[in-house]
């Protein structure tokens, strides 16, 4: 067995282990009704992921933009997806709660609408790439564009929800606060671990796919309606 | 099994590994494809 597919299994049975602890080991957070508390095992290290989805993207931009590299392209354009995607799950988690607790799926919170924000910033990032039929100009404009968007993310996710009223809740919820117990904390940043590992897994997938298709087929030009 | 976990809450953790271990099946098989299709392509191009 090689090493690649031994990693693979570790982060299966770790990922297992880690919804296992999030329902069997951790208890519920006193300050909140039921068992509502233990969505923070998903929906915090979904957001995590997007976050970090989002710099490895603007990263890849920077280097595209400075060493030409196409590989770069397609690092930012995979983790710009993943980014995406996890943003989604952990807009689609974070409504189960406020359900739950809130009253409703949406309440147009400071975060809520702050991620509504984030989600269209970076829909456009892909409008822009399906819109320019050039692959050299698509490339530079959506680094160009990736870097910008990612100025928007520490603005979006850590300043404006905490500047304003917010329902969100940040004591309990943040994996720095002394309350949390042991047990908690360990399954907490076990589950951190294992949604850091799908990423990078996926991200390769991605990565490797964007490759694969680049160098077996030429890029078929949809407006120009002939092989560049 | 820790004491008061309701039956909802073992349905939901149930669901939760059926998911992922559903997706962990799927990247394994679409690593699986994609490594034969890497395959592929590299002895097209080792044919001068």
């Amino acid at each position: 067995m090689n090493r690649d597919l031994i990693l693979k299994l570790v982060l299966v049975i770790w990922m297992s282990l880690a919804i296992l602890g999030a329902f069997l080991i951790a208890e519920p957070a006193e300050r909140f009704p039921g068992e509502t508390s233990r969505i923070m095992f998903f929906h915090v290290p979904q957001a995590w992921i997007a976050t970090l989805a989002f710099f490895i993207s603007m990263i890849s931009s920077c280097i595209f933009i400075v060493k030409r590299k196409l590989k770069a392209d397609y690092m930012a354009q995979a983790a710009a997806e993943l980014g995406l995607l996890f943003s989604i799950l952990a807009t689609i988690t974070g409504s189960i709660f406020a359900s739950v607790t809130w009253g409703s799926f949406w309440n147009w919170d400071p975060r809520e609408t702050s991620i509504v924000i984030l989600l269209m910033i970076y829909g456009a990032y892909f409008a822009l790439r399906s819109a320019i039929p050039d692959s050299n100009r698509k490339r530079i404009f959506s680094a160009a564009y990736s870097i910008l968007a990612f100025l928007t993310v520490p603005f979006l996710i850590f300043i404006l929800p905490r500047i304003t009223q917010s329902l969100h809740p940040e004591d309990t919820m943040n994996p720095a606060n002394p309350g949390m117990d042991s047990k908690t904390l360990a399954v907490f940043l076990g589950s951190l671990i294992a949604y850091t590992g799908l990423f990078v897994w996926m991200l390769r997938l991605k990565y490797r796919l964007l490759i694969l298709i680049e160098s077996s087929e030429p890029a078929f030009d949809f407006f120009e309606g002939e092989q560049q | 099994m820790k004491d008061g976990l309701s039956f909802v809450m073992v349905m939901i953790m149930a669901v939760n590994l059926i998911i992922w271990l559903g997706l962990a099946l799927y990247l394994f098989n679409i690593d699986r494809r994609m490594r034969k299709l890497e395959k592929k392509n590299r002895n097209q191009r080792d044919i001068p």
